[in-house]
């Protein structure tokens, strides 16, 4: 195997696993953002008590059949941020390195 | 918290579809926002922009206005944080959130909720389909490489033989039977595969 290849494949699986891991740095960063924004329309923010609520709003192809509402089942004490999930819903699948076979 | 299918008759009040109350255009609307939005955000630094993993992308539910990013300037102590731009206007009381906290949560949710929209396993198998048929091409050329070998032993061998076997009967002499013997061992010590699979 060439060592181009070589590198490029350890590179490849270096970025999947900082993936992986949760690490966000310069490179895994703007590779998620793309990715969320084949997703998601848009993160809508707000304030309730001492929580922040992150509300994603997927996009019109991924947004499930029906009518909506907020499920708060949270205790009114509760902090930090919380993100609002969809119930039911089935994520069409996108790749993680779309590029990589013309790398 | 989770947003819950109102179609089951069981719930007899509702939100219209987007999950908030509104409506997926009318972020554009009020902003005149065009298009998938400024994916750099607007006035921000290419370099800020791809630190921030929800840049471009946040949206006040409290005011309605676009949430910016803001990077500390240089020297000071604080941190990157997503900032409605409401408060500017003082219209809006949603704090600075930082960075750091809002990807994590984001991202975290994400992985444990969703992890599709990191398909690691489609990437994996993808991966590890490229190395099988890398890995057969190599072993294709290391078996021609083999096989070459493996018929220059044989070669070398059935040489050997034949000397070894003229020299008994006397038509080969004591000399040079001993330097074509040490010649056929060196051809057969060089010829071992190249290389292991």
């Amino acid at each position: 195997m060439p060592v181009e290849q070589l590198d490029g494949l350890l590179d490849a699986v270096s970025r999947v696993q900082r993936l992986v891991r949760g690490t966000l740095d310069a490179e895994t960063t703007p590779m998620l953002q793309d990715r969320l924004r084949l997703l998601f329309e848009e993160f809508r923010l707000n304030v309730r008590g001492a929580r922040i609520i992150v509300t994603p709003v997927l996009r019109p192809e991924h947004r499930p059949e029906g009518r909506w509402r907020l499920l708060d089942l949270a205790e009114p004490d509760a902090e930090g941020v919380e993100v609002v999930d969809y119930l039911g819903v089935e994520l069409t699948k996108i790749e993680l390195l779309p590029n990589l076979v013309d790398s | 918290m989770a947003l819950r299918d109102l179609t089951c008759p069981f719930w007899t009040s509702y939100r219209p579809p987007c999950p908030t109350g509104s409506t997926p255009e009318s972020g554009e609307r009020r902003s005149g926002r065009q298009g998938p939005g400024n994916l750099t955000g607007r006035g921000t630094s290419p370099e800020t922009a791809a630190r921030f993993l929800l840049s471009g992308q946040v949206w006040c539910d409290r005011c309605g206005e676009r949430v910016g990013i803001k990077s500390p300037k240089p020297g000071r102590r604080n941190k990157d944080k997503y900032r409605c731009r409401g408060r500017r206007m003082g219209k809006c009381d949603l704090p600075p959130i930082d960075r750091e906290m809002l990807d994590s949560a984001v991202l975290d949710h994400l992985r444990d909720r969703h992890m599709d929209v990191v398909d690691v396993r489609r990437t994996v198998e993808r991966e590890r389909d490229r190395l099988l048929a890398l890995r057969d091409d190599e072993a294709g050329v290391v078996a021609d490489e083999l096989a070459q070998v493996e018929a220059d032993l044989v070669r070398v061998r059935t040489l050997a033989r034949k000397a070894q076997q003229e020299y008994e009967v006397g038509e080969l002499s004591a000399k040079l039977y001993s330097r074509l013997d040490a010649e056929y061992e060196r051809e057969q010590a060089g010829a071992r595969p190249p290389r292991s699979v």
